[in-house]
């Protein structure tokens, strides 16, 4: 299946986000079900993309389902779309993993196995397809460069240098882009509020 | 003066993309800046977007596979956590009990329905509280009820699950006079667990009513 197929039958974010809840309430197996098709495929993408090996990257996929469903509990559609939550457990996860292949060798420290990322919870009302509205368009005005830049901070094992080979410029610019970059994308979004 | 992170730096930390020690920093910040909280809720937002475009790569295994492992961990025998005596009779006869428990005897298993066991614990409660041990058959569902005080229940092998969740070794249960619930015991091994009782538990199935007198809980 292309990815022009599948977007056309893509679930909408809300029926992603019910799918979501059902898993939690009623341990829904079908919904959870919806939720793996769709997810897993992207986050072995996203892994992929942050320089896990194929083999580790679908373990990373798996791992992030699995932990989907076993926090399926936690998931608060008001707060945050199902996307944005699985992002940020896949983010969670790779992190963990490298963090602790890094560490392995060292001595072993409890409290280096907190978790400093953040849950990335608002306490303001906006409500999260809001959010993911006003998210979509701000990054729809961006010029491609720019969208390129956002992308590569997001999805790439050194952002820095994929960047300064994507646009072909020098590593010692790369900052002043990205800072453009990030601005840029705050100031849409507060025009799309 | 409010200073906050660049956006940049919010960026990079949604993305994943500090280090350890920054990202420490921006976290500290951020729970006390609802400006920035506010700002890294957009960034994961961001994130979750730029997730929904990837291109889709394929799964080897997939879906069953997962399952299969959700449903082996799910019913996987749950190691007794405790590191008390073994006890003698009872249906806890072959696990761990917790210290607490030490020298306090155990009564004769009785039979209390299809799958059920039971266990007085000899202890002179000053309200009359009931110590028992259950002991429920893989599979089976306890008889729905409701309770005329309060009940604690500590697992201490196998596991229950209820609509709240699941329910494993070491996990603690409270219900009051105000629950009513049904737990279904996973499929693998007995879930044995330690009951407080007080006043009589109200049994709503027709089994289980007439069970009640013939076990007196
Ligand atoms: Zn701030």
């Amino acid at each position: 299946m292309t990815v022009a197929e599948d977007r056309a039958l893509l679930p909408d974010a809300a029926a992603l986000a019910a799918c979501a809840v059902a898993s939690a309430v009623s341990r829904d197996r079908q919904s959870f079900a919806v939720l793996y098709r769709h997810f897993a495929p992207r986050v072995k993408s996203y892994a992929l993309r942050l320089g896990a090996p194929i083999a580790e990257a679908e373990e990373i996929a798996q791992e992030t389902l699995l932990a989907v469903w076993r926090k399926a509990g936690l998931f608060d559609a008001a707060k945050a779309g199902a996307s944005t939550w699985i992002f940020t457990i896949a983010r969670n996860l790779f992190i963990d993993r490298r963090r602790n292949a890094r560490r392995s060798g060292e001595v072993a420290d409890a409290a280096l196995s907190a978790e400093p990322v953040d849950p990335a919870t608002p306490d303001t009302a906006l409500q999260a397809d809001e959010r993911e509205r006003r998210v979509r368009d701000a990054i729809a005005r961006l010029s491609p460069e720019q969208q390129a830049v956002i992308r590569l901070s997001y999805f790439s094992e050194t952002p820095q240098t994929q960047i300064a080979d994507t646009l072909g410029i020098p590593l010692g610019t790369v900052k002043s882009r990205v800072r453009l970059a990030a601005e840029k994308l705050r100031q849409y979004l507060e025009d799309c509020r | 003066m409010t200073a906050h992170p660049s956006e940049a730096t919010l960026m990079a930390h949604a993305a994943g993309q500090l280090g350890r020690a920054h990202a420490t920093v921006v976290s500290a910040h951020a729970e006390t800046c609802p400006h920035c909280r506010e700002r890294l809720a957009d960034f994961a937002a961001i994130g979750g977007v730029l997730l929904e475009e990837l291109p889709l790569a394929s799964m080897a295994g997939g879906f069953d596979r997962l399952i299969e492992r959700i449903d082996r961990e799910e019913n996987a025998v749950v190691e007794a956590v405790f590191t008390g005596a073994r006890p003698r009779g009872g249906p806890a006869d072959d696990i761990r009990l917790p210290a607490a428990l030490d020298r306090l005897p155990v009564g004769r298993c009785r039979w209390m329905g299809p799958g059920m066991k039971y266990a007085r614990v000899g202890i002179a409660d000053e309200n009359g509280v009931q110590l028992v041990f259950l002991s429920i058959a893989p599979g089976r569902a306890m008889p729905e009820h409701g309770h005329s005080g309060r009940e604690f229940t500590l697992v201490l092998q196998g596991s229950f699950g209820d609509a709240r969740g699941r329910f494993v070794a070491g996990d603690f249960a409270e219900e009051d006079e105000d629950t009513e619930h049904t737990p279904v015991v996973a499929a693998g091994v007995d879930c044995i667990c330690l009951a407080s009782i007080e006043g009589r538990m109200r049994p709503r199935s027709l089994v289980a009513r007439l069970v009640q007198p013939f076990i007196g809980l």
